[in-house]
């Protein structure tokens, strides 16, 4: 009975807070928008996985033909003859079968070239590119011509039998290193959400900061002395990303140390027969480390900043926790929900990506491997004016006497 | 002496249309010790928060030694101590590192040393000093805070029911301590209470205070007198009679 009175109160004083009422409109609204954005991303995908295949016959032996034969089988009809890779903008991917690959293919592992337009992939959608998920109908045609070749064998024979790729992606005429690219793109997936994390961190430590202070009734005795309220804000900001910083350093190097242990463990595991992954460069350039750390610096300054709003307008520690919850997992869900979301490269996406602040390393990778950064400049501008906005937001609330009463959302009673 | 707080028509509205405040009017002399009572919501705390600038008006003017609450607030600031209602202290810090992070607002090196080692005296916490504050009783919370906005030594010091929820021998130690420092520094006091018996000992000159209106102002003595009243409730309950707010 007392537990149940307990309970009853728990759950009346978290239903009947208006911050709570405001995050459950404010969350399904939110994912119902994402959703949207992850149907445009999905079609793109689709488009790419299900697309009709240029293939250049260069070799055009009997073994070539025949791999390209097998090949059209294997994807229900969907690989057309071209006659050079300049026919690329009506197909999904360009598959250039090199002279001497018959040879090849009868002696070792033969290669293929593949050219996959950048322009018609989504933000994440290079790490599964189409040759890479062609790559079990390349080796399956192979070993069908194989076997047609010689007529005394079956397939079975040339179950080892392997394509290598060499994987081309062309952007705006220009043909890009696939290492390069990959290695972007997966420098830009795990940076997302480091200053996703880094983000979600800051927010919650800044909002603390001001509501446990009002809970501690410590609040209007500093209000109260000659100090500007700018520094007040300011100080909460800076000592929450600094807070931030420190818990993510922990963070991420516990799971570091984790994968570490991983991957000591996962040597014993024999690799998958069948795929073979191109070599990816290792190598991250300067300008991209740098403007990762503006992002994160840009990151932590806006959830600082907003945590700061929130803590200065909310009454009490419930409403702030209530409030600052869902956003957290807001922007996490932003962190993951990007990498399957499929946007594509233009103003609009590079403008949302600069206000939300954690899609920003997968389009600055993205700026880095395409060696354009107007996107990212654009992303980067647009961060920057919300920064700015919330600051003056967040002085203006310290500066009002909103931060001594809370935001009366129903007035005074 | 000479006024050293003019509250002016002073009006205040919360956002919902609930009028705390309703063209209020009223002087502190310099050196004076002036109460306001009147019961819970009659817009004392209100009126203190504006005074301390934590509140703005929504129309009329406090001037603080000469000093705008409205467009001056930072000078204001420098010139008032402030307890409000309930002052607590970060529960982190020691009582010790309270008083050092508050008074390190306003002064530096020796200075700084000389007025921690009077907050220390004035709050007589001993030993206490030394411990977090989250051991500390809210007696000894309350006292900490206080000696705090009495060792910046301002010229105004405004307190908000300064001995609500101390016992018996804490709400004594408090009142000898404002009437000591008014007497070596000449500060000028304004304070709020619902404890009548309180403020008839203590002030100089009390204000009534009722639905935002002030309804009687005066010194005690006089204010019983006009009112033919034997204590300071009698004075209040006839008052808001005769005034029919």
């Amino acid at each position: 009975m007392v537990f149940r009175s307990l309970l009853k109160r728990e759950v009346k004083a978290i239903v009947k807070n208006p911050g709570f009422l405001v995050a459950l409109l404010l969350i399904p609204l939110f994912y119902v928008s994402l959703g949207s954005f992850m149907n445009t991303g999905i079609r793109s995908v689709v488009t790419q996985n299900t697309g009709v295949i240029g293939v250049v016959d260069e070799d055009n032996t009997t073994l070539s033909r025949a791999f390209v034969a097998y090949l059209n089988n294997t994807l229900n009809g969907r690989v057309r003859l071209v006659t050079g890779v300049s026919e690329l903008p009506g197909f999904s991917t360009i598959v250039v079968v090199p002279r001497g690959f018959g040879s090849e293919a009868l002696n070792s592992t033969p290669r293929l070239v593949t050219y996959t337009p950048l322009g018609s992939l989504s933000l994440t959608s290079i790490g599964s590119l189409p040759p890479l998920l062609l790559q079990g109908s390349f080796n399956e045609a192979l070993r069908y011509a194989l076997a047609a070749l010689r007529s005394n064998t079956t397939i079975n024979f040339y179950s080892n039998a392997t394509v290598g790729l060499d994987i081309k992606i062309v952007y705006e005429g220009r043909v890009l290193d696939y290492g390069r690219v990959s290695t972007d793109m997966g420098f830009g997936i795990a940076s997302t959400f480091v200053v996703a994390i880094l983000m979600s961190f800051t927010m919650g430590f800044a909002t603390q900061a001001s509501a446990v202070e009002k809970a501690e009734k410590a609040f209007e005795l500093l209000l109260s002395q000659p100090v500007r309220r700018v520094y007040i804000a300011l100080a909460k900001i800076v000592a929450s990303i600094v807070a931030a910083v420190i818990m993510g350093a922990v963070l991420f190097g516990s799971l570091f140390a984790s994968l570490f242990s991983m991957s000591l463990s996962s040597q014993l595991t024999p690799q998958a027969a069948g795929v073979s992954y191109p070599a990816t460069s290792q190598v991250i350039d300067l300008n991209t480390i740098l403007f990762m750390l503006v992002t994160a610096v840009l990151g932590t300054l806006l959830s600082g900043g907003l945590g700061v709003v929130i803590g200065g307008l909310v009454s009490d520690e419930r409403t702030a926790g209530i409030i600052v919850t869902p956003l957290t997992m807001v922007m996490l869900g932003l962190a993951i929900m990007v990498q399957f979301t499929g946007l594509g490269l233009n103003t609009l996406t590079s403008v949302v990506s600069g206000l939300t602040v954690a899609p920003m390393p997968l389009l600055l990778s993205l700026s880095s491997t395409i060696g354009d950064y107007t996107y990212f400049y654009v992303a980067l501008a647009s961060s920057l004016a919300e920064v700015v906005a919330v600051y003056v937001l967040a002085f203006k609330v310290y500066n009002s006497e909103a931060v001594v009463t809370g935001l009366q959302l129903r007035g005074r009673s | 002496m000479s006024e050293s707080v003019v509250v002016s028509n002073l009006r205040k509205v919360y956002r919902g249309g609930v009028v705390a405040v309703d063209g209020l009017s009223f002087t502190v002399k310099r050196g004076e010790i002036y109460g306001l009572v009147g019961p819970n919501g009659s817009g004392k705390t209100t009126t203190l928060r504006i005074i301390a600038t934590l509140l703005k008006p929504t129309s009329g003017d406090v001037l603080v030694e000469g000093y705008s609450v409205v467009h001056q607030p930072m000078a204001v600031r420098s010139m008032i101590g402030y307890l409000p209602e309930e002052a607590g202290a970060y529960r982190d810090l020691t009582g010790y590192d309270f008083i050092e992070f508050m008074l390190s607002i306003r002064f530096k090196g020796r200075e700084l040393e000389e007025r921690i080692d009077e907050a220390i005296s004035i709050s007589d916490l001993g030993e206490f000093i030394e411990e977090p504050v989250k051991k500390y009783s809210k007696g000894m919370k309350r006292i900490l805070a206080l000696s705090v906005a009495l060792a910046v030594h301002p010229r105004v010091l405004v307190l908000d029911e300064p001995t609500s929820g101390l016992d018996v021998e804490k709400s004594m130690f408090v009142r000898e301590l404002i009437k000591r420092y008014r007497e070596r520094e000449g500060i000028t006091v304004i304070l709020s209470s619902h404890n009548m018996l309180e403020v008839e000992n203590l002030c100089d000159r009390v204000g009534i205070i009722y639905k935002g209106k002030l309804i009687a102002e005066g010194e005690v003595q006089r204010l019983k007198s006009a009112y033919s009243a034997s204590n300071l409730e009698e004075v209040f309950l006839r008052a808001v009679k005769r005034h029919g707010v």
